[in-house]
């Protein structure tokens, strides 16, 4: 478009007060008054002198990159110049912002007869006892989980019990087989589906015109194979990629030599845009963790190990009932999986200093989802003891704790983990559980997918359908979790590094569709949907490359 | 946005007939704006919220006086003022359809003085849409852009030494030392000032968080 | 050609589909088989003298008659502990020690004292280092049967006791135990202690051949680990065999407990470097080499013979690998379906190593099978084609190819000595 006004002065005055209010304000304070104190700098050239000591000082890497990774945060219609409501910026379709409310809504529901079923609060504040011996058991939480008290079971009295209908008895040795996962992948699917736009004439209804067959009824601007050709040219079957071409029986001098020399290069300059273009073709093993920090931003000091340590003392204090499904989550996913069970207690360490972390909050100023809320016991409907739950206000789903197994692989740290974690989730996953018209939300991804593999595989596309078996049904679980759990891990990692690259979610749908493609000769044999989830379920052999490859220069 | 709109009268929208068999299927409507209650209105700024309009087009009809004269035999004072401004990037998708849109004076192509009257010609080319139209439509006599706080002057300052001081050797320039210092001053004046953003959320009140249902809201 | 005959004295799956799906015949261990898939205790009969047996050209046995040298504890320790004096008299570079009297290159098991025959020289030894905490094994049993961790003397009153009062009549393996320096830095993962078990084949001896397979596994226990003492009864904590797991609650069926190489390359490489997690597989690949070496002077090299090893290694926190034990009879159950898998094929890349497909069964050939023969098996030394090497020093290999020598000689010259380890 770009025929709207541009507000660069406008911009410039963000970043400004973005920066004046980040803690880097201070430490470049801090930097200038050392630089200002030295004894070789002339009173006359003062400026120029702490100017020139902070840049030696890697200063002007700081905030470049510090600019940087706020401009890449902006909401997308900053790009248009135009800003609407709060409401608008979330989300500015109205009947989505409303499937995403009604979507909410049936959420709490289900959170709240949970409660009401089990009799046990959504949140309650531990005995001193309690806390102490989960303190203890804090590296360890896989084996007794977080709701685990030894001895007697304690009991929580409600301040104002006529509130409820109900006293809440807190159940210390909590029966896990009793808490359900909210919400799995396939209630968000049909969320997804069921939405139809009220404005919609009855032929728009039935699906884009161009793509009839598909089920998602929305229709946003995509991008076509050709865009996504442009965009991931890096893929091209002419150039060499990590995670192919350095494979062990591959000679290294052919590329990884002088891929592993790049690459350190790019790790010393540690600048954001520059560790982008780089791992476009992948990130060396050894060089991931690193990369990705400098990719997302993420650099700790001392005051994000004491913020880590604060998240950990909360849970502590509180017991929530989301720790219950985190736990429950763990244990059905995670636990299970041949690869990722013995990052068990490590995902306990990330996902429930997780849920108390305010700082997510912030997030949902451009996510369409809004944060639950409640009052504390007694205090219903006074605003003043409002809060938001969980704190963080991020309910999980089956399959949550998946957004984090795979970079245990990466960050022996739990602290670095947690960062790391956080910044991916703030970026890029909450976008594949909330409905929104973002071009990178789970409902555009799933109209790429729908509409690319229509377009790659007419007929692939049209027997599945005829067998009653929509591509959708299996995909969307895929995309939802960003393939994590699915995939080998290093296929997972190197499917990553693209997302981060390319600073896009569109490489998701993009493999989706290869797999159907690669799979196609068995799945033109299906009759049911079982046999065409049969075909489809075990992913773990499949490399990642050659088949992005494959879907998006084979023809 | 301390300035309130322009006070004017927005007819509802038609779809232009030929005959009155033709209805909403031309995939055009018009909407007229009258300022009855302004003494020579003058038009900055046009926001609103966009419903499933593909292209905008505005024009202006003016008094003609000695500044605008006549332009031609046929001249009725009408001026083009935006034209076909795409709204949707592609008119069969959802994108931009109910995005809020604020069109300022360096996009028109005319000032817009002595305005007798606006109109607005509504495009949807897209037979996927029911309806389509502009909601919460508001002119402004000047554009918001300038409402941008001023940036601090140690941001905007340049670094010409100043020539005509006399300078003296090993002395520094008390002027400009002054200067240096009473910034570093402000500076870390602001530090204690702003509160960083990373500071701790707490989530509690008063330390308490227990919570026994949520809220539908 | 005649169709195969097998015997098996174990009706695992793994092992009679991988027979049965090439379509061999099974006939029993008295007959006249090619192909005999033995449990240790039967070799004993088909070598010796009074079976009156004699093995033909087209048969095939999977043990040498005296693998004990290798794979029972005190025997494996005397070995290598002979093989580092001799190469020491040799004046052998790689016999090189340190200041304090260790071995440099060679220094890859824990220290090791038989009891109750060294039990002074262990007394002396623990005297030394009153906190250490050792390991007791007894050396004729396997998946974790007998052990026990001892960090007081007065736990081995009762072989001190045994070991003086019986001293003319030695002590028969049963009754033997190996006590070792316990590894208690050993490298955690995700907080959990864990052991790595990697399959070794050797076709020969004598010259020595011997291959690695890539899919090898860590096991790792189910209860966090945890270095205080109070910890020292639960087993659970210290022993990863996956038998002993398997008691414990959270034994988990899916899984159990096992974890693949790759994920352990893909995190160390990850979290430490290429560099170190190069040098610890190239480190676990020289201790297995060196192991086998310590005893093809002792082990009766019958070309009869092929042997698939199980290499139990632990990894300590200096990513230094301590070789703890060799199993001759690595356990061919199937825990899970990704195990089975696994087994499936290490049996078959077996078969297809020691008789080429499309061959018949002949011990007198030259066993160097082709590289798509190999299957998960990489050549980790062959003895005639490392002389040869040695032979030719200038003559470059191709590129990309493993070859041990090479990548021996490389490792020589990271450690600053010509020497080979020969």
């Amino acid at each position: 478009m770009g025929t709207l006004e541009q507000k660069p002065d406008n911009l410039l005055a963000n970043v400004l007060c973005y920066l004046r209010s980040s803690s880097l304000f201070n430490e470049l304070l801090c930097s200038a008054q050392d630089e200002a104190q030295r004894t070789n700098i002339r009173f006359t050239d003062l400026k120029k002198g702490v100017q020139n000591g902070l840049v030696t000082a890697g200063w002007d890497r700081k905030l470049r990159n510090a600019i940087y990774h706020f401009l890449q945060a902006q909401p997308s219609t900053a790009s248009s110049g135009v800003q609407g409501s709060p409401e608008q910026i979330k989300e500015p379709i109205t009947y989505v912002r409303k499937a995403q409310l009604a979507w909410e809504k049936k959420i709490l529901k289900s959170l709240n007869s949970m409660c009401t079923e089990l009799t046990i609060p959504l949140a309650r504040r531990r005995p001193e006892r309690e806390q102490k011996d989960m303190m203890v058991r804090w590296t360890e939480l896989g084996v007794d989980g977080p709701a685990f008290m030894r001895g007697s079971s304690g009991i929580c009295r409600g301040i104002a019990p006529h509130i409820l209908p109900i006293t809440f008895l807190w159940k210390a040795n909590l029966d896990l087989s009793q808490i359900r996962p909210v919400y799995a992948p396939k209630d968000f699917l049909d969320v997804v589906i069921g939405m139809q736009n009220p404005n919609c004439t009855s032929t728009g209804n039935i699906g884009s015109s161009d793509y009839p067959w598909g089920l998602v009824h929305v229709s946003m601007k995509v991008k076509t194979l050709n865009e996504l050709r442009l965009q991931y040219s890096e893929f091209a079957i002419t150039q060499c990629q990590t995670g192919i071409d350095d494979l062990p029986d591959v000679p290294p001098e052919l590329f990884d030599t002088d891929r592993t020399r790049l690459g350190r290069k790019v790790l010393a300059a540690k600048h954001a845009p520059i560790s982008r273009e780089f791992s476009k073709k992948g990130c060396p093993v050894s060089m991931r963790a690193e990369l990705w920090c400098h990719m997302l931003g993420v650099e700790l000091d001392n005051v994000d190990v004491l913020y880590y340590e604060q998240l950990k003392s909360y849970v502590l204090q509180h017991d929530l009932l989301v720790d219950n499904l985190l736990y429950k989550d763990v244990k059905l996913t995670a636990t299970n999986d041949d690869q990722y069970f013995v990052f068990e207690d490590f995902l306990y360490q990330i996902l429930l200093p997780f849920s108390r972390d305010t700082y997510i909050l912030k997030h949902f100023a451009y996510n369409s989802a809004t944060p639950p809320k409640s009052y504390i016991r007694g205090k219903l409907g006074v605003e003043e003891f409002a809060v938001t739950y969980p704190p963080n206000g991020v309910i999980p789903f089956h399959g949550f704790a998946m957004y984090v197994a795979p970079l245990c692989f990466l960050y022996n740290d739990v602290v670095q983990l947690y960062y790391v974690f956080r910044k991916m989730y703030i970026q890029y996953f909450f976008r594949l559980h909330s409905v929104s018209s973002h071009p990178q939300g789970i409902v555009s991804l799933s109209l790429i997918f729908e509409q690319l593999l229509q377009a790659e595989e007419p007929e692939l596309f049209y027997q599945l359908k005829q067998v009653g078996c929509q591509p959708l049904k299996i995909a969307f679980k895929w995309m939802m979790r960003a393939f994590s759990g699915f995939l080998a891990s290093d296929q997972v990692l190197l499917l990553w590094d693209r997302i981060l690259a390319f600073d896009s979610l569109e490489v998701l749908p993009v493999l989706a569709v290869a797999i159907f493609s690669f799979r196609k000769t068995n799945l033109m044999k299906v009759q049911t949907f079982s046999a065409a989830e049969a075909v489809l379920a075990d992913l773990f052999t499949l490399q990642v490359m050659p088949l992005l490859q494959l879907a998006l220069f084979s023809k | 946005m301390n300035d309130k709109p322009l006070s004017c009268n927005v007819k509802p929208a038609v779809s232009p007939t030929v005959d009155s068999r033709l209805g909403s299927q031309t995939g055009c409507k018009i909407i007229d704006i009258t300022f009855p209650n302004v003494v020579n209105p003058e038009v900055g700024e046009i926001r609103f919220q966009n419903y499933y309009v593909a292209f905008l087009t505005v024009k202006a009809k003016i008094k003609l006086t000695e500044q605008t004269p006549r332009e031609g035999p046929n001249d009725h004072g009408w001026r083009m003022v935006v034209r076909r401004l795409q709204l949707m990037p592609d008119p069969h998708t959802e994108t931009g359809a109910q995005d809020c849109f604020v069109i300022t004076r360096s996009q028109f192509v005319c000032e817009l003085s002595q305005v007798v009257s606006l109109r607005l010609i509504l495009q949807q080319p897209s037979p996927l849409w029911k309806d389509f139209s502009l909601e919460d439509l508001k002119l402004f006599k000047t554009s918001g852009g300038s409402r941008v706080p001023p940036l601090p002057s140690w941001f905007m300052e340049d670094d010409k030494p100043k020539a005509n001081k006399k300078e003296l050797e090993g002395v520094p320039d008390l002027d400009s030392l002054s200067t240096n210092l009473q910034q570093l001053w402000a500076l870390a004046e602001e530090v204690s000032a702003n509160q960083t953003e990373e500071s701790l959320g707490r989530y509690e009140v008063d330390g308490c968080y227990d919570i026994n249902l949520l809220a539908y809201s | 050609m005649a169709r195969i005959k097998f015997a098996s004295d174990f009706d695992k799956s793994v092992l009679l589909n991988n027979f049965e799906n090439r379509g061999w015949i099974q006939v029993g261990p008295e007959d006249d088989w090619n192909f005999y898939w033995a449990g240790v205790h039967n070799i004993r009969n088909v070598f010796s003298v009074d079976s009156g047996f004699r093995l033909q050209d087209d048969q095939f046995i999977n043990h040498f008659p005296n693998h004990v040298e290798l794979t029972r504890k005190d025997l494996m320790v005397k070995n290598i502990k002979r093989y580092r004096k001799d190469l020491e008299k040799e004046g052998n570079l790689v016999a090189e020690k340190d200041e304090t009297g260790r071995f440099i290159h060679l220094d890859f098991i824990p220290q090791t004292f038989m009891l109750p025959a060294d039990y002074n020289l262990f007394v002396e030894e623990f005297r030394k280092n009153p906190n250490t905490t050792w390991i007791m094994k007894p050396c004729g049993k396997a998946r974790g049967i007998g052990i026990f961790l001892v960090n007081k003397l007065s736990q081995l009153k009762k072989w001190s006791r045994d070991g003086k009062g019986n001293s003319f009549t030695p002590p028969s393996a049963k009754e033997t135990y190996v006590i070792s320096k316990y590894i208690d830095n050993p490298l955690l993962i995700g907080g959990k202690k864990f052991d790595l078990r990697l399959y070794v084949l050797v076709t020969s001896f004598r010259p020595l051949k011997a291959y690695m397979y890539r899919l090898g596994f860590c096991r790792f226990c189910t209860v966090k680990y945890n270095a205080s003492l109070n910890e020292l009864d639960n087993m659970f904590v210290h022993l990863t065999n996956v038998s002993i797991q398997k008691q414990g609650d959270d034994y988990n069926a899916i899984h159990g407990g096992k974890w693949t190489v790759q994920n352990l390359r893909l995190f160390l490489e990850s979290t430490r470097g290429k560099e170190v997690s190069d040098k610890l597989f190239d480190d676990i690949n020289w201790q297995t080499i060196h192991s086998l070496k310590a005893v093809t002077g002792v082990v009766s090299n019958d070309r009869h013979c092929f042997e698939c090893y199980g290499y139990d290694i632990i990894i300590d926190d200096n990513l230094k690998p301590w070789l703890i034990e060799v199993n001759a009879s690595p356990s061919l159950a199937a825990t899970t379906s990704s195990d089975r898998i696994m087994k499936y094929r290490l049996i078959s890349d077996v078969i297809n190593i020691v008789i080429p497909p499309g061959e018949a069964p002949d011990v007198r050939w030259n066993k160097v099978p082709d590289k798509e023969n190999l299957g998960n098996f990489d050549l980790l030394y062959d003895e005639e084609l490392a002389n040869a090497e040695q032979g030719q020093q200038d003559v470059r290999t191709k590129p990309g190819m493993p070859n041990p020598a090479l990548r021996a000689g490389l490792r020589d010259t990271k450690r600053g000595s010509q020497a080979t380890w020969k």
